[in-house]
Parts: C-alpha cells; structure tokens; sequence
C-alpha cells in the first residue's frame, strides 16, 4: 500500500499469472486465427484453436471452483465474462467447420458461399474474443491504468502481433509469400509501438493512480520490463530484424524471422504482466 | 408481511469520532473468522501536516454495499447480488471464484478463499478457526455482509456494536425517524468515489 496526500494506492492483486497466461494464449490464439485465415492457412487455423483452448485451461485454473464454470453462461447483459464464454462457444463450432473445410470433410466448400460466410463470422467472432479478454481488464474505472480507450486496441494489436509471430514460425512449412507476411508483421508492430506510445501518454496526463501507473514503468521497479522487454526487445529490435530480413537480405534463411517472432511474443506476455503490475486503486481518504 | 416494506440498510461512520483503534476490525474478525491476511473491516491511515503540526487521519473502509454495485454486474454467474435490504451478498455455491468482481469494486474491499490457514501457523486449525472457516467456502470471493446473519436476529453489525468511540452508526435510511436517516439529510456526509457512480450505501460524517 502506498499513502499519499489524500490518496491510498493499492496495488491490484486479485489477477496473477494464470491470467496473464489465459489472455497471452487467447490474443495469440485468435490473432492467428484471423491471419491464417485471411491467408487461407489451415495448420494456422488450427493451432489458433488449440491456443484459444489452452486459455480456457488457464481460465479454468485461475478460477477457484473451475467445475462451476458452466454457470458463467448465464449473464451476459452485464458480464464481459459470461460474453466471452458464450463468444468462445460459438467460436469452437465456426473454427472447427472452418478447418473442416480444407480438409474437404464437408460438403461446403471455403470458396462457396457458406464457407466464406462461416469464415468471415468466425474471424468476426475470433476479434470479439479478444475484445472481451481486454474487457475484463478495462469495463470498470476502479482501476484507472485499465480502464483506457486504448487498452482493448492494445490487446487486439498485441493478438495480431504475437499471431504473425507464430505465422513467422509456420511459414516455412507452406507456401506463403515471406514478403507479404514480413510486412505485416512491420505494421502490426508499428501499430503496436503507437498505441504503447498513446497508452503510456493516455497514463501520464490522466489520474493521479494512472500517473502513478505511468511513473513505475519508466521510472519505477518495473521499468525494465518495460523499455527493456516490451519497447525493445519486443517491439523495436522485431521491426529492424524483419524489415531487414525482407527489405535488406531476402534470400537468407528465416532466422532473422525466428528471432523477430521470439522477441514479439515475449513483448507481448511481458505486455501483460506489466499491464497486471501497474494495476493500481486509488482510494480517496 | 406480504406488502411490508422492506428496510434500506445503511451505515454511517462520523470520522471525528474514529480514533482508528481498529476494533471494529477485531469484532468482525471475531464475528466472521475471517483468516490471516483477509480484513472485511480495516482502517486506512494516513499522516497529515508537518512537525509539529501532524495527525493521523483514520478512514475505516468495508464493503460500501453499492447501490449501483459493479461487482454485481461484473459477475458472470449472479452469486452478487443485492437482498431486499439493500445488503449486497455472494451466494458461495454460485461463485466461480474468477475474481472478475474484485477488479470491478473500486474500493478493493473483496477478497479470494484461498484457503483456511491458522493464525498460529504452523500449528494445524484450533477448533474456533474449524468452526468459523466452516462458513466460507474455499476459492470463493467474500466480504463483509453487513453481519446479515446478526440483523436477521435483530442485532446490529459487530462493528457498530464494538466501536468504542461510538463513530459507526447503522439503520434504515427509509425511515424518516431513525438516526441514519436525519444525519444523511441534516448533516454533512460524503460517500467514497462518489464519482464512479456507485451511490455508496456507507456516509462519511467529515473529519
């Protein structure tokens, strides 16, 4: 607890790293999810949903009574938890019929009609589950450092990025244009970069506990996650590595993009353990 | 009574009279053997003005059992919910444990079961900690009731009935005649974070 003037700070300490795990996996999952489909990638669709199941794993042992967890269906006019399961559900029956397709055990196909449909509704889903990770995080202003605009942008860019560092690691194994993907990966991480930026501004000029938030990841004990792990390694040197691996030295093997893809998904899981550390109450006294 | 109405329960704690000695802290304890490191009930401190001029500020803080609660709307199963009486409850055997509801409350006052641990750790649980824990079920969210238990029975809360500064007052702000209900609508009170909206159903009497 820290005191100040008027103010009693606590730090938040109802998430911890099974969380952190539960939203890595499902950003990671569904960002994936969406490129791979949106590359016609059936491995990546596939292992989209098995990291998006790993998460309910995680949820499962986050929660205190995980056998209960069917009762969470039953409110989702006001629980972003009740939505995202019910999200997640749906999500299980389009992923499945989408994988299904390109392994021609249906009769619809992914260029009918249907099949683009069920493609497009699922992408459409997929987007949504990472929306209601960030939301739980975000829906209530008890902690102002969560309750941001920019922190559901955050997670979907963070899911993208950490979805086109698994594609760097897939790639190799079908024939997907390095190019193409290399330069996604470039603006999924710039994106990334300004909304941390924006994020990090947002903090610093809002509230005295978000302020307080914005202070010890700079300057505080949590700095070197911080710029160290999520601005550097996990943003900045990524985008260097592959815009050199496909603007500078194209006909190298893909270290440069393996490297890249480690960086991005260790700033992406350190993102979130950051994001848990700086989540502070302000309570007025 | 079929039609009666039912009472709005509120407290009301008078911040000049808390000497911050904690009791009601104590008594809730005592009253809901609640384990080590969970305090349904706590005070607040902090140290005000410089040499030689300082004083220590005291803000008891519970559960302000919200009108608008948003941990009952954060909770995905319903096991918050407001009872006729205004009094915000968790049913346990609904609660999922996913502790969305204590990142929802911004007045950090819900706390995780975790388990039932002895306050003479390492010694195994004295037969008052077996007997008390045996009300809270383990990896469920808890905080305080209101003692809606010793209501039910015509007893105020342990807090009120401890606090020795007499600072805590407790009643139906829905009657008119009761002492809440004057303080509220004569006196100067203010409710924690007003501006989240919550409507607080615990009024500070300023320091």
């Amino acid at each position: 607890m820290i005191v100040r003037r008027g103010m009693t700070f606590e730090y938040q300490d109802a998430f911890g790293i099974w969380f952190v795990l539960a939203t890595f996996f499902l950003g990671m999952g569904a960002g994936l999810f969406i490129l791979s489909v949106l590359y016609g990638f059936i491995l990546g669709k596939l292992v989209g949903l098995i990291f998006i199941l790993l998460e309910l794993l995680f949820l499962g042992i986050e929660a205190g009574h995980p056998l209960r967890v069917w009762k969470a269906f039953g409110h989702p006019r006001t629980s972003w938890l009740s939505r995202g399961l019910i999200g997640l559900s749906v999500f299980l029956i389009l992923a499945i019929i989408s994988i299904l397709q390109g392994y021609k055990f249906l009769p619809l196909s992914d260029v009918s009609t249907v099949g683009r449909s069920v493609n497009v509704v699922a992408v459409i889903v997929a987007a949504f589950l990472i929306l209601y990770g960030s939301m739980i995080v975000a829906r209530y202003p008890s902690i102002p450092a969560w309750h941001s605009i920019l922190v559901p942008p955050l997670f979907v860019s963070y899911g993208l990025t950490s979805g086109t560092a698994i594609l760097f690691f897939l790639y190799p194994l079908v024939n997907m244009n390095p190019i193409q993907l290399g330069q996604t990966g470039l603006i999924v991480i710039l994106i990334n970069l300004v909304l941390l930026l924006m994020y990090w501004i947002e903090l610093s000029l809002s509230s005295t506990a978000a302020k307080e938030s914005a202070r010890i990841v700079t300057r505080g004990k949590f700095w070197p996650y911080f710029i160290i792990g999520v601005v550097l390694a996990g943003s900045l040197i990524p985008v260097i590595l592959i815009a050199g691996q496909i603007y500078s030295v194209p006909q190298r093997p893909t270290i440069l993009f393996l490297v890249a893809g480690v960086l991005s998904l260790m700033g992406s899981f350190l993102f979130r353990c950051v994001l848990l550390k700086i989540g502070i109450y302000e309570i007025p006294t | 009574m079929w039609g009666a109405k039912m009472p709005l329960y509120v407290m009301v704690i008078d911040l000049k009279k808390c000497i911050g000695c904690e009791a009601c802290a104590v008594a809730c304890k005592m009253e809901n053997a609640t384990p080590p490191g969970i305090s349904w009930c706590h005070v607040l401190r902090e140290e005000r003005g410089s040499f030689p001029h300082v004083r220590i500020f005291n803000l008891p803080a519970a559960c302000n059992h919200c009108a608008e609660a948003p941990c009952e709307k954060a909770c995905p199963t319903g096991a918050t919910y407001r009872n006729r009486d205004g009094i915000v409850l968790i049913e346990s055997s609904k609660c999922i444990g996913c502790r969305t509801c204590m990142t929802a409350c911004p007045y950090k006052v819900r706390y995780l079961m975790k388990r039932e641990v002895s306050y003479f750790s390492p010694e195994p649980l004295n037969p008052y900690e077996v007997m008390g824990y045996a009300q809270h079920e383990r990896g469920t969210v808890q905080k305080c009731t209101f003692c809606a238990h010793r209501l039910e029975e015509g007893m105020k809360p342990a807090c009120v009935e401890l606090c020795p500064a007499e600072a805590r007052y407790f009643g139906d702000l829905d009657d008119p005649e009761s002492d809440v209900s004057k303080m509220v609508k004569e006196r100067h009170v203010h409710q924690l974070l007003q501006e989240m909206g919550t409507d607080p159903h615990v009024y500070y009497l300023s320091a």
